[in-house]
Order: structure tokens, then C-alpha cells, then sequence
């Protein structure tokens, strides 16, 4: 791996004697594009917040290069922050929008209007400079205010949220742009979503964090294709998630059935998390699958049928190219492959997060 | 038939308050002009009146004085009644209703009754003078600065403070630099209508001001009891154009300020 840029260490916050942040723990390397993802209130951004200097943490220490720079204030800081709110200077125009950090450093006139204009050609949007801020779209809006962050050659960018506010088209189109900016400036990248297909097109780490508790971390596919607990199955992505017992490595009592799996390293009769993607489950004749239900909702989504399945008390949830009839009784099949198994919670933390699930 | 009666009304009003409100000031504006010191005689067309005027020195001082107390007043007023505006707004609910309610009390209350007690307060400490006037002119004109002010820090966008500090300004940059200009229209609107409320007030000036010290309005009032000249005429004239004038720069702000939101509204849908 590269080097580690920024080290977060035990970062504790709370706000009015509720617990955002809870000892957490987390090393960012140079040049990646991390997204910490999240439902609203685990404390993503508070996170965010406390690495851009807004928000000081009750404990614990951030290091940005290996220096301590927990108290210093976020104009002494090289990250650089683009608002969810985009928050452009209203009595300026575009240019001068870009052109205020390097201002506040006293940069050349022509080194600023250098600047400018490459930036401005970063984020297509050259032609604008002379507009007033608030005569633009929020696409727009929010093109500048990356442009205005990137101009200052920081060494770590931090996104809150910067696409929320953006209609599904604009924001596929954006989420291609952050991608394209970010390989051309070649800098740290920390961006904050509650959309899960948001992290998982664009980012290189996925932070996947609840009740102030880093949850899971990893790639795109390890996150979606090996969730650790019922939570992250639950976020990312829709699952089923049933309860099951262990038998013995690779077989899993699911329903009273056995079911061959690829899982090892469980005690025998272990009871466990049974994870199954809907996209992985398969209909098919009656007594032919692992086990039979009966078909009591189908929706059409576009790309893909969404259709319930009724099996014993629990509802499958099976996503299909090809419908099946309401109230028809159908087997269900499933790859050994397409199984994860996760340990039943434990601890008190992920009790909590039991709960929630 | 009832459009017609509305329309028929409504330029029935309009009449009378032209009758009623204007054309007294117009006549003033007349008289400002007439050759003669008849009140019902028109003598000829003249502008000696005004040319008298420039030549009265206690008229020429009164109106120093005046612009002085109001420039100074208005100025201070806006200093301290935007920091007032910044600190209410940030309060809990309670102490801001609070504020607001103690903020709108000199406004409603009787000039006669501020003026006495202003008097009465400040003769404590210093003798009556300009600087009475003074204090007492910014007393009354931090509640219409505030005002003017608030609805501006209501609005006021505190992510832009952050994108500053963010961006490498100090706290002190980052507010005057960005949140201020945010403020700009409502402080400028303040500072007018303190600017004008200076120059029209009479009343607790009156009581104020100590032996010496004049404004136009109280030098107008010590003239009338020795007989109205015409100088007056053309003195009250100018004073009329100078607030009718102001009174156009503050109306048109807020316009100019709806056009652009129109226009945020507008980009919406694109």
C-alpha cells in the first residue's frame, strides 16, 4: 500500500450528550478515493467535519502527514471541504469565487488568472467566468465550488454529500466527473453519501459506518459481496437475511433444509446470519430447489421483476428477468457461491446494531 | 357596474389625498418661489429666497449641524445595531422575542415621553449639548437599524463563513469579507432610515439639545414664532426634495434585490 496521508486515532464526539463518534479508528492512504457511507446521523460527516477542522473532537487525535493538527483551525489546514450546500459567495462572480483562496495567498495576478483557467477547464465550465453565482444551476453551482476547492492544490478533498441535491440524471453524470477530476489531479479524495450505488461506482474504499462505529471497510465488491454483519447486508444492497445453523463447514441448515455452502471456519451447529442477494435466488419448478414457496407479489421495475415468495414464515425476496405468476407455487434455487455467512452479534455494539437491522 | 364603482373610488382617494397631503406642499413649493412676501400675492417667478438662504449663516449652520448629527447618528447607530441584529439572532427563543419586544418599544413609544426621559437620563452625566443630541439620535435609531438588519442574518448563510475558513481566511476575514457583504442591503436600508428619522425628529432634539445647539427642524420652530419668512418656504422645500430623494434611492434597492431572486427561483428548473 502507499502512505498514509491522514490517521484518525480514538476520535470521540458527542453533541448535547448524544454519542456521534465513538473511539473510531481509521488511516486514509495517499491518493485514494475513500467514501464513508452511512444512514443519516451515524456521524459521516460530523467525521468529515472534524478532519476539515470544523469540529474539534472530545478525544482522540487527527494526523495529517504524520503531524498532529487536531487543534488547528481549518484556514491552517491542506484539505480543502465542498459543501453539500455548495455555498458559493453570492457578491461574487465565478471568477473571483475560484480565485479567493489563492487571493488570501497573495499568488501573482497572472499565476491566479492561470489558476483560474485551468480549473475552470476541469470542471467544463469555461465561458462562466465572468456570471454571477447566483445565475447558475446547482450542477453548475456545484462544478465551481470543486473548482474552487481544487485550485488551491490540496492535498486531500472532502465531499459532504456534494450531489444530494441533484436530480438521478445529473448526479450519474457528476459521479463520472468527480471520477475524471479526481484521476487528473491525482489527490485524496474522502466523500460522504448515504447512497449506497454512489460509493459503490466510485469509490476505491468503502467505510460503511453506524452509531458512530466504522462497520465494515473495504472494496466495492468485498463490501456488497461479503457484508460482515446484518447491518452492512442490509444497507448495501437488499438482502434476505435469515437465521440458520452451521452444520459443518460448507453445509447450512436454512428453514429446516440443508444447504450446500462455501463457508468454513464455524463451530459445528453454530447458529448464524444467512445472507442471500435477491439477484441470486432463482425460480423454478415445484421440488426441484432448495426449498418451495408460493408467489405473492410481483413488481415490475424496469431492468428486473421484483417478486415476493412466501416460504414457511419468512418472505423471500427474489429479483428476475422473468416474471412468475401471483399465487403459483415455485421452487427456489440458489449457487452455494451466492451464500454468506456471518457470525450471529456478539458484542454489545453490534447488539445495537441488531436491533436496528 | 361594481368595477366601475371600485375604479370610480379608488380615484376619488387618490384625489383627496392629492388634496389633502400634497397640494399643501406643492403650494409650499410655490410659495418657495414667489417674488414676494405675500402669502396670496404671486409676485413673479424668483429663486432669491434660496439665494437669502445660503447668505443666513445661523440657517447654514443649523443645516451643518443637522447633516452632522444625522451622518454621525445614522453611522454609529448602523455599527451598533448590526452587532445588536448578529448577537439577537443567535439567541434562544425566549431572550429573542425578548430583545425584539425591548427593541420595538422606543419605536412605538411616544417621542415626547423618550425625549424627556432622554433629557432627564443624560443631563446626569454630561451638560445638553451636541453630544446629548447625539446619544440621544443613536438611542432612537438602533431599533430601525436592527430592523432593517435582521431579516438579512436571518438568511445569512453560515456554510459561506465556513467555505472561507475553509478556503484559508482567518474568522475576522471570513466575516467581513463574506458575511457582511450578505448584510449589505438590509445595512444600507438601515442606515438611510436612521440617516432620515435623524433629520425629521423634532420633538426629543427639542428637549436634547441644550441652549446653542440647532437642528433645522428646532431653528425652524424658534423662527416661526418670530413670523414665517420666506426663506422657510425654500428651506422646508429643500429638505422635501432631499428626503423625497432618499426616500427613491430606498424604495428601489429592495426591487433591484426581488429581481435577482426572481431569477434564482427562475434556474431552478434548468
Amino acid at each position: 500500500m502507499g502512505d498514509t496521508i491522514l490517521e484518525l486515532k480514538n476520535i470521540s464526539k458527542s453533541f448535547d450528550g448524544k454519542k456521534i463518534l465513538d473511539d473510531l479508528c481509521l488511516n486514509i492512504e495517499k491518493n485514494e478515493f475513500v467514501t464513508l457511507l452511512g444512514p443519516s446521523g451515524c456521524g459521516k460527516s460530523t467525521l468529515l467535519r472534524i478532519i476539515g477542522g470544523f469540529v474539534k473532537p472530545d478525544h482522540g487525535q487527527v494526523y495529517f502527514e504524520g503531524g498532529d493538527i487536531t487543534s488547528l483551525p481549518p484556514e491552517r489546514r491542506q484539505v480543502h471541504t465542498v459543501f453539500q450546500k455548495y455555498s458559493l459567495f453570492p457578491h461574487m462572480n465565478v471568477a473571483d469565487n475560484v480565485a479567493f483562496g489563492l487571493k488570501l495567498k497573495k499568488k501573482s495576478r497572472d499565476y491566479i488568472a492561470e489558476k483560474v483557467r485551468y480549473a475552470m477547464r476541469l470542471v467544463n465550465m469555461e465561458g462562466y467566468e465572468e456570471r454571477m453565482t447566483t445565475s447558475l444551476s446547482g450542477g453548475q453551482q456545484q462544478r465551481i465550488a470543486i473548482a474552487r476547492a481544487i485550485v488551491n492544490e490540496p492535498k486531500m478533498l472532502l465531499l459532504d454529500e456534494p450531489l444530494g441535491a441533484l436530480d438521478l440524471k445529473l448526479r450519474h453524470e457528476m459521479q463520472r466527473e468527480l471520477m475524471r477530476i479526481k484521476q487528473e489531479v491525482g489527490i485524496t479524495f474522502v466523500y460522504v453519501t448515504h447512497d449506497q450505488e454512489e460509493a459503490l461506482t466510485m469509490s476505491d474504499r468503502i467505510v460503511v459506518m453506524n452509531q458512530g462505529i466504522i462497520q465494515q471497510m473495504g472494496t466495492s465488491k468485498s463490501i456488497y459481496d461479503e457484508p460482515q454483519n446484518a447491518f452492512v447486508a442490509d444497507f448495501i444492497g437488499d438482502s434476505n437475511i435469515i437465521n440458520g445453523i452451521m452444520i459443518r463447514d460448507r453445509l447450512v441448515m436454512i428453514h429446516g433444509v440443508e444447504v450446500e455452502c462455501v463457508d468454513e471456519g464455524f463451530d459445528p451447529n453454530e447458529a448464524v446470519d444467512v445472507v442471500i442477494r435477491p439477484e441470486d435466488l432463482v425460480i423454478g419448478k415445484k421440488d426441484s430447489g432448495f426449498t418451495n414457496g408460493i408467489v405473492t407479489n410481483l413488481i415490475y421495475k424496469g431492468a428486473y421483476y421484483d417478486i415476493s415468495v412466501a416460504a414457511g414464515d419468512y418472505e423471500w425476496s427474489v429479483q428476475s428477468n422473468v416474471p412468475a405468476a401471483v399465487n403459483s407455487e415455485v421452487g427456489l434455487f440458489i449457487d452455494p457461491e451466492n451464500i454468506q455467512i456471518m457470525k450471529k452479534p456478539r458484542s454489545s455494539d453490534e447488539e445495537v446494531i441488531d436491533k436496528l437491522g | 357596474m361594481v368595477e366601475k364603482l371600485k375604479s370610480l373610488l379608488s380615484r376619488f382617494y387618490i384625489l383627496i389625498i392629492i388634496l389633502f397631503l400634497y397640494s399643501p406642499i406643492a403650494v409650499l413649493i410655490i410659495l418657495s418661489f414667489n417674488d414676494s412676501r405675500s402669502r396670496v400675492v404671486w409676485g413673479g417667478f424668483t429663486i432669491r429666497w434660496y439665494a437669502a438662504l445660503l447668505h443666513n449663516s445661523q440657517i447654514r449652520v443649523a443645516l451643518g449641524t443637522t447633516f452632522l448629527l444625522a451622518f454621525l447618528s445614522a453611522f454609529i447607530s448602523l455599527v451598533i445595531g448590526t452587532a445588536a441584529a448578529l448577537g439577537i439572532a443567535s439567541m434562544k427563543k425566549r431572550s429573542h422575542k425578548l430583545m425584539m419586544m425591548i427593541t420595538n418599544i422606543p419605536m412605538l413609544n411616544a417621542d415626547i415621553v423618550t425625549g424627556i426621559a432622554l433629557m432627564l437620563w443624560i443631563i446626569q452625566f454630561m451638560p445638553l449639548g451636541f453630544g446629548s443630541v447625539l446619544i440621544a439620535h443613536i438611542t432612537f435609531n438602533i431599533p430601525y437599524v436592527i430592523l432593517a438588519v435582521m431579516p438579512k442574518v436571518k438568511t445569512m448563510n453560515i456554510s459561506i463563513y465556513n467555505a472561507g475558513r475553509d478556503l484559508g481566511a482567518g474568522p475576522l476575514r471570513a466575516f467581513f469579507e463574506l458575511m457582511l457583504p450578505q448584510l449589505s442591503g438590509g445595512m444600507i436600508s438601515g442606515f438611510f432610515m436612521a440617516f432620515t428619522m435623524s433629520m425629521d425628529d423634532f420633538v426629543i432634539t427639542y428637549f436634547t439639545k441644550g441652549a446653542g445647539v440647532n437642528t433645522l427642524s428646532t431653528m425652524i420652530y424658534g423662527e416661526i414664532k418670530k413670523g414665517i419668512k420666506p426663506e422657510i418656504y425654500a428651506l422646508s422645500t429643500m429638505i422635501f426634495v432631499l428626503v423625497l430623494v432618499i426616500l427613491m434611492i430606498m424604495n428601489n434597492m429592495p426591487a433591484k434585490e426581488k429581481r435577482k431572486g426572481e431569477e434564482e427561483r427562475g434556474n431552478v428548473y434548468d
